[in-house]
């Protein structure tokens, strides 16, 4: 049985101009100890379906359809008291922009006391000692422990963060971007950090990002959103290397990579759909060097491809390899 | 001036910034200063593109503000065409805003919301002796440059409505409106979406090709530098450690510190390394920087010599510069 597991699910937002359809029919399932990447561009739904994840959605939000199923319990179903008992200790959040949202008139021991003495009952002994073993685990020095949060640096502070995310020891760390605004060094200190805190401790990781190098650094596996759908899914080797879906292909060539020659980097044109009325037809075709007729007029079905371990949805997958030549010439 | 001449010249640049003061150092009459910019030479050619590349807070922005005029520089002086920026008189310096030109990091910021794009477009015409005739076809020019020419109708659309792609466009557009030679562009990237980060490259390279601009693009993207720029400076606490052209430097990293940038870039590749980068910690405190080399607390390679003796930028010919006691 899969840890996680997410079917067909459906999230609106209500505006004072209008439902945003912000998610529609998303379905993933997560192994234990496997590190999902969610890639896609702002406003394709990642951080949406983080958030529904960890039973916070925003306050306009609504879950109108599917099932977000944990170790086989609908979490739908749960009572928010019940729901709230298994966040920090089952699944724990990385908020974007994390390391901004620690309090600032609070010692950083202090609020991570709060949430092992608060949300996870250890005495006051007990959670001391833990603040200390948690510095540890994400490579702080355990004299800083009573330091205020602008006492460190946004690395330090996203650090803090995962200390804090791991302080109840959960099975699955959800992080929405968490080495975005950080600088290149400090991000791949970040990562490295993820990739020792998940084989030590057999985390399973949902990693939200716009950064396909990210997701190639430390995922197994991928899912390619876009305009609240998914595209594509598959492993990270598969989905990266020969892309499926023409909109992965863009993503990937849209990537400067340091090590290799890209010649020219080709871009996608345009911008995603207005999600208060979505396309009938494929969400991408206006944007899609590809498009035929028949994606324009309907939303192709999610293809299994390879016993399931990938997925696409585009009606001209089977023709992948030859799009994916003709991918730099498609494009002005 | 001959054409030999570079375009922008940076002799010996400094510059201090006072630091806010404790309670601790005013009584004991202590002045804390940051060393932004230390003695910095950089010349860009004609036509050339530089690349400044570093962390935050190592003194980029603050070197390209001083460039063009924003900042003061505490000591040393900036040549723009073979004219000593600080003496310039009001009419000369007018004819220098013209001549160059910034672009800033987050264009959700740089237009005015409440104007429309025409009026944000045309605003640095109205500045200067520009001919009131000649405005729609600047606008036209500098539209097609910035590959906008679909954008509609300017004076009705408001920043709101632009995606940050479009919106980095316009405040392009805006810059070259004034037909500049040089432009400094400060993380002209990163605060927008990969996907659309391709095309704000694409469309840098041809215009500065197209125009043969002089540019200088601030950022701590090598990726980002790599494709825009022949020549890289890279800069850490307020000095060079290393210069050379973009591809020697990228394919020979010589200094510790770019070694270290370089391999922390992370690859598109599955199959990429996940060997540690060399270098610990953060950035140390720009008030309080290690004696001798800045960057020995976090070198794997610093000895007793980097602690005593400033490494001075070394000319190792064909272009390549250094500034560390172990090449």
């Amino acid at each position: 049985m899969s840890l996680l597991q997410v079917e067909d699910l459906a999230l609106d937002y209500r505006s004072h101009r209008g439902t945003v359809h912000a998610l529609d029919g998303v379905s993933l399932s997560l192994a234990a100890g496997q590190v999902l990447g969610l890639v896609g561009e702002s406003g394709c739904g990642k951080t949406s379906l983080a958030r529904a994840l960890t039973g916070v959605p925003p306050g306009n939000a609504r879950i109108t359809r599917g099932r977000i199923l944990w170790q086989g319990q609908d979490l739908l179903a749960l009572s928010e008291a019940e729901h709230k008992a298994r966040r920090w200790r089952d699944f724990a959040f990385i908020p974007q922009s994390a390391m901004n949202a620690l309090d600032p008139v609070q010692r950083v021991s202090a609020q991570l006391m709060e949430v092992l003495r608060e949300r996870g009952g250890l005495a006051q002994a007990q959670a001391l000692a833990h603040v200390d073993e948690l510095f540890d685990q994400v490579g702080i020095d355990r004299k800083r422990t009573a330091d205020y949060p602008h006492q460190f640096s946004g690395g330090m502070r996203q650090r803090i963060s995962i200390a804090m995310a791991l302080a109840l020891k959960p099975q699955l760390l959800i992080a929405d971007e968490p080495v975005t605004a950080l600088d290149v060094i400090v991000q791949r200190q970040i990562l490295d950090l993820i990739v020792a805190l998940r084989r030590q401790l057999q985390l399973s990781m949902i990693m939200v990002t716009h950064d396909v190098s990210v997701v190639a650094y430390v995922c197994d596996t991928v899912m390619v959103m876009y305009a609240g759908q998914m595209v594509e899914q598959g492993s990270v080797g598969q989905v990266l290397g020969s892309p499926l879906h023409p909109y992965t292909m863009g993503l990937t060539r849209a990537f400067p990579d340091l090590r290799q020659d890209v010649g020219t980097l080709r871009h996608i044109e345009g911008s995603p759909p207005d999600l208060r009325a979505p396309p009938s037809g494929c969400r991408f075709a206006a944007r899609c060097p590809f498009a035929t007729d028949t994606c324009r007029q309907s939303p192709p079905p999610m293809l299994e491809v390879s016993q399931g371990s990938r997925r696409v949805a585009c009606w001209r997958s089977n023709e992948a390899e030859a799009l994916r030549a003709q991918w730099s010439d498609a494009l002005p | 001036m001959s054409a030999s001449t570079p375009l922008v010249q940076a002799i010996d640049l400094s510059k201090r910034f006072d630091a806010p003061r404790g309670l601790s150092d005013w009584l004991r009459g202590h002045r804390p200063r940051v060393s932004a910019a230390h003695q910095l030479h950089l010349s860009i050619g004609r036509g050339e593109s530089v690349g400044l590349l570093g962390e935050s807070g190592c003194g980029k922005t603050t070197m390209g503000r001083m460039l063009l005029d924003l900042a003061r520089p505490t000591s040393g002086r900036i040549l723009f065409d073979g004219q000593d920026l600080a003496q310039l008189d009001a009419a000369a310096r007018l004819r220098f805003r013209q001549r160059a030109q910034f672009v800033f990091q987050n264009p959700f910021d740089a237009l005015n919301p409440r104007f429309a794009l025409q009026r944000s477009l045309l605003e640095p015409l109205l500045h200067t002796r520009v001919p009131a005739a000649e405005h729609t076809e600047r606008l036209r020019l500098a539209l097609q440059r910035a590959q906008l020419e679909r954008l509609g109708d300017l004076q009705n659309t408001y920043p709101h409505e632009l995606s940050g792609g479009q919106l980095q466009r316009v405040a392009l557009a805006r810059a070259l409106i004034l037909s500049p030679e040089f432009i400094v562009a400060d993380e002209p990237v990163s605060m927008l979406d990969v996907s659309v980060r391709a095309g704000i490259l694409n469309v840098l390279r041809q215009v500065q090709a197209e125009l043969g601009l002089s540019a200088l693009y601030i950022s701590h993207d090598l990726t980002l530098v790599r494709y825009l720029c022949q020549r890289t400076v890279v800069m850490y606490l307020g000095v060079f450690v290393e210069e050379g052209p973009t591809a020697d430097l990228i394919r020979e990293p010589l200094h510790p510190y770019t070694r270290a940038l370089l391999q922390a870039v992370p690859s598109t590749r599955v199959d990429q390394s996940h060997a540690p980068i060399p270098i610990v910690g953060g950035v140390p405190d720009a008030l309080k920087p290690p004696s001798g080399c800045r960057f020995r607390d976090r070198c794997p390679q610093a000895n007793a010599r980097c602690a005593e003796e400033v490494p001075l930028l070394r000319n190792l010919g064909s272009g390549r510069r250094v500034a560390c006691h172990q090449v």
